[in-house]
């Protein structure tokens, strides 16, 4: 604004702002926060500069992520393209794969950057404040960030203090001292004050910028400056509420009621103006606020849109809502219709919410809801349908629906669950619209449900739905209806037997949902796609869980939803099967996949991807690590073959360290479970009761449709035969478990026993054979690794192990962080940790110390 | 619903207490100003003191006044 004062002292703060440190301008509306930042960005044109201005729709990591592209890509940034797409969509932060890709961009850039996040206040998701604290404190040095807030939001200020990485200009930092407010009030109003005067407004206002500019404008038309500072001086009302209605009193009345029609407006435009005051002289008036600096602020350069600051938006709509609600609703009908219009539905939608037009609202949400709920956009529908259930007196039944949907979609589960129960409460929900209900609830109720509980409401879904006519059904989203509520309840049953370690009757399951019409729709394809291979998995049918978990991310790419948490469950099975066939790196690449989409995903998911992170960490830094990362181990409503799993890995550690009491006490406490077995077996190994353990063997009832079982049965038999010195019996027995793991590479369990594999070693010195060769190799790498890593005090982590096999590379640091997907900064925390776990001063030294360890493996090894 | 009490530096217009019902207002000593009025919850509290905030207002205290649930 021409009339706005350059405060030199406050500029110079700002140039403080070390490199790769953070700015943080915390102060309530209207203290001159955005105007100091447009004159310091304007001071130092050197700088490249990206601004997202927040508006609560960012509250949507989807529309966040989608803005940071779009301002970086303006600042000359490249930047991922497919940055947006990984944000889990329907999650309440950005996610580590967007973050990390973030911070790729920013480490690359080359040029010096400045980062602005004006009206940080509205964020209210703590997760994603937390994520731009760890932006913060990992800026490359080129880069610097600008935070301005109205309150504090919750950065790591005492770390970025600490560090000495940040500037902070806070109310009373902005406030204007006495000189600068005389300044701005004669520029403003074109008086010269007496100086009694000015320093009565100054001290009045407390130096608050908004304040001193509306008594300015007041003091434009005032008669006698000294009376009107007098009164203003006197009276109690509050500051800013008395100099709003000063100065819109003495406006014109046609100005007056362009203000407060066009203050519904989130922006402004001659066109839209127009439309609201169903006028024609919008282009006008918008000249006329701009040169009487009435709070109008440009948005562009070509004059075509503007917005009020935002405090005086407030005010005025404030003003307008008390004397006439009538006419407010009506503008803003007119606004809503012409974003429609124009396509603007967020827009629109907002407005219907803030007039209460709750019937248009809830139209207008439907006609877009499948649109946004295939861009992920599901925390923007919760948002909307939940204002509007809240707001609509005897809302239909299909707001509740739909909202039930959203928040399954944005895995509310708790949310969906209080919404499906206050639909159970109405008298009103037809037959289809409780089946589709209770379809969903199904779907929320995965984590908090027993299986059986969930299997039980999915078959009454799907015995309902053979009642009801297929038009019958509610739709939800615009992606319901009866071909999805079957589709649904069958995956939903399907995982149900699966948690409960009916893994056959999961698999027959999921095969009769490949049939139904659900699955034209993608995202269901994708889901059941990628559980059969997850079933198939964990049966030990590598093969086609390989070919199902290909069927399903090929389904994702097709419709470029590869990044959607939908194909997280086809990583976790790619996961499974690259454990099984003992190929860490690939478990490794397929973890790191899976964990990008997984968050937000319900409580069975993420225990899943934690066994099988257990899982790798026990081949790659040993059992004692594995049952640290375990830590508080898995919900024991992730079902039994989960639950059994995290039990067993602590019991291998406890047999390892030679703790068989621990280990037996670990088992006694534990649900008794077929998947056990094994560890009871081995348990009664360790000590050397071959009774005992040939009486669990034969305790233990395989599914002999189950390679994984035959295989470790099978190893565990010709264990105790060896064991028992029946030699050769136990070498029979290991071609009949050979001749079925190598059809489907499963290594694993003949990996995991030691006497077995000296059985195999002395089998390939006698009759060279691939397979078996492969065995040999894969105990010599995984031996040394973990006779290594047990040398070291501290081990060294998995991501740790992947900086160190780039070391002797003479790759860069730069050119490792992009390798490897990190920042720069991450790869130097790594590289420090890694000297001082090895105790090297220096690249070569740690280079030398790992390989005689043995830790050392080649790149992509 | 409970009844809450808020003191402030200033006198608090329609805007700040316009989520409010039964509002009072009063002034302690013609410098600290009391405001009590009924908010259906903690987090429209919240709300009020964000307007207060962004009026200008400086706050000096609050309290609930009715027992919690």
């Amino acid at each position: 604004m021409a009339t706005s004062v350059p405060r030199q002292r406050l500029l110079t703060r700002l140039d403080r702002i070390p490199p790769g440190g953070t700015g943080l301008l915390v102060a309530p509306a209207g203290s001159g926060k955005s105007v100091l930042l447009e004159q310091w960005a304007a001071a130092h044109p050197e700088l490249g500069s990206c601004s997202v201005d927040l508006t609560p729709q960012h509250n949507d990591p989807v529309a966040l992520a989608a803005a940071i592209v779009s301002g970086l890509e303006r600042a000359g940034v490249r930047v991922d393209p497919q940055l947006a797409a990984k944000v889990a969509p329907g999650g309440e932060s950005l996610g580590p794969a967007a973050v990390a890709s973030l911070q790729h961009a920013l480490q690359s850039h080359e040029d010096r950057l400045l980062l602005v996040l004006d009206d940080a206040h509205l964020l209210r998701s703590p997760a994603l404040v937390a994520e731009l604290g760890e932006l913060a404190l990992d800026l490359p040095s080129l880069c610097r960030l600008v935070v301005s807030s109205r309150w504090d939001v919750g950065l790591p200020v005492r770390d970025l203090r600490l560090a000495g990485r940040v500037v902070e200009l806070r109310a009373a930092d902005l406030a204007f001292g006495p000189d600068e407010g005389i300044e701005l009030l004669e520029r403003v109003s074109g008086c010269d004050l007496a100086a009694d005067d000015a320093a009565t407004l100054v001290a009045r206002t407390e130096g608050w910028a908004v304040g001193l500019q509306l008594a300015a404008i007041s003091l434009r038309s005032a008669d006698d400056p000294t009376s009107f500072v007098q009164e203003f001086a006197g009276t109690d009302r509050l500051v800013v509420e008395y100099l709003t209605e000063e100065v819109l009193a003495r406006q014109k009345p046609e100005v007056q009621e362009f203000l407060l029609d066009t203050s519904v407006l989130p922006w402004l435009s001659a066109e839209l103006c127009d439309a609201v005051t169903d006028l024609d002289d919008g282009r006008s008036m918008l000249r006329h606020l701009l040169e009487s600096s009435l709070f109008v602020i440009p948005l562009d350069r070509r004059g075509e849109r503007y917005r009020y600051h935002h405090l005086v938006a407030d005010l005025l709509r404030s003003v307008a809502g008390g004397r006439d609600p009538q006419r407010q609703r009506a503008a803003r009908r007119r606004a809503a219709d012409w974003f429609v219009e124009h396509g603007r539905v967020h827009e629109a939608v907002d407005q219907l919410l803030a007039s209460e037009q709750w019937a248009d609202a809830a139209e207008l949400v439907r006609a877009h809801a499948q649109d946004h709920y295939e861009r992920g956009e599901s925390a923007t529908l919760v948002s909307w349908l939940g204002a509007i259930e809240r707001g609509y007196v005897d809302a239909p039944v299909s707001i509740g629906i739909d909202l039930l949907a959203a928040e399954v979609a944005s895995n509310r589960f708790v949310r969906a669950a209080e919404t499906h129960r206050r639909l159970g409460r109405r008298d009103d929900v037809t037959p289809g619209q409780r089946v589709a209900a209770d379809a969903l609830y199904a779907c929320a109720g995965l984590d908090h449900l027993p299986a059986d509980t969930v299997i039980d409401l999915s078959s009454e879904v799907l015995r309902s739905l053979s009642g009801l006519e297929e038009a019958e059904v509610a739709d939800f989203l615009g992606v319901g209806g009866a071909a999805s509520v079957r589709t649904m309840s069958g995956f939903m049953m399907a995982i149900a037997h699966f948690r409960s370690g009916r893994l056959d009757t999961a698999a027959d399951v999921l095969e009769w949902v490949t049939t139904t019409e659900g699955m034209e729709y993608p995202l269901w394809r994708v889901n059941t796609l990628g559980a059969q291979a997850l079933v198939r998995a964990w049966q030990g049918h590598l093969r086609q869980a390989v070919v199902l978990a290909d069927r399903a991310l090929a389904a994702a790419d097709e419709v470029h939803l590869q990044q959607h948490p939908a194909t997280c469950i086809a990583h976790l099975a790619l996961a499974a099967v690259a454990y099984q066939r003992h190929e860490p790196d690939q478990m490794s690449r397929a973890l790191q996949d899976a964990a990008a989409r997984i968050d937000g995903r319900g409580r069975v998911l993420r225990d899943l991807l934690l066994l099988l992170e257990v899982r790798r960490a026990a081949l790659v830094e040993g059992p004692r690590r594995a049952v640290e990362l375990l830590g508080d181990g898995v919900a024991d409503g992730s079902g039994a073959p989960i639950v059994a799993g995290a039990v067993v890995v602590e019991v291998r550690s406890a047999i390892s360290s030679g703790e068989v009491g621990a280990a037996r006490v670990l088992l006694d406490a534990a649900v008794p479970s077929t998947w056990l077995a094994p560890a009871r077996i081995e348990l009664e190994l360790a000590v050397g009761d071959l009774r005992a353990a040939e009486h669990e063997l034969a305790r233990w009832h395989i599914d002999v449709g189950q390679p994984a079982q035959i295989v470790e049965h099978g190893v565990l038999r010709c264990e105790l035969l060896a064991a028992s010195g029946d030699v050769d019996a136990a070498i029979g027995q290991l071609h009949e478990v050979l001749a079925v793991a190598e059809v489907e590479g499963l290594r694993r369990p003949l990996l995991d026993r030691r006497p077995v594999m000296r059985l195999v070693a002395a089998s390939v010195r006698r009759r060279p054979d691939p397979f078996l060769q492969s065995l040999v190799n894969a105990e010599r790498t995984a031996s040394a690794l973990n006779s290594g890593q047990s040398r070291l005090v501290d081990p060294l982590t998995d991501r740790e192990l992947s900086v160190l096999e780039y070391l002797p590379t003479r790759m860069t640091n730069q050119e490792i962080a992009s390798t490897l997907h990190l920042s720069v900064n991450t790869v130097k925390t790594h590289l420090r940790n890694i000297y001082r776990k090895l105790e090297a001063p220096d690249r070569d030294a740690a280079v030398e110390t790992a390989s005689e360890l043995g830790v050392l493996r080649p790149v992509g090894g | 619903m409970a009844r809450y009490e808020i003191e402030t530096d200033g006198k608090p217009g329609g805007f700040v207490t316009e989520a409010m019902e039964q509002v009072g207002i009063s002034s302690l000593n013609g410098i600290r100003w009391r405001v009590v009025g009924t908010l259906a919850d903690d987090a429209a509290l919240l709300g009020v003191l964000h307007r207060m905030h962004d009026a200008h207002l400086h706050l000096l205290g609050f309290r609930r006044l009715d027992p919690p649930p």
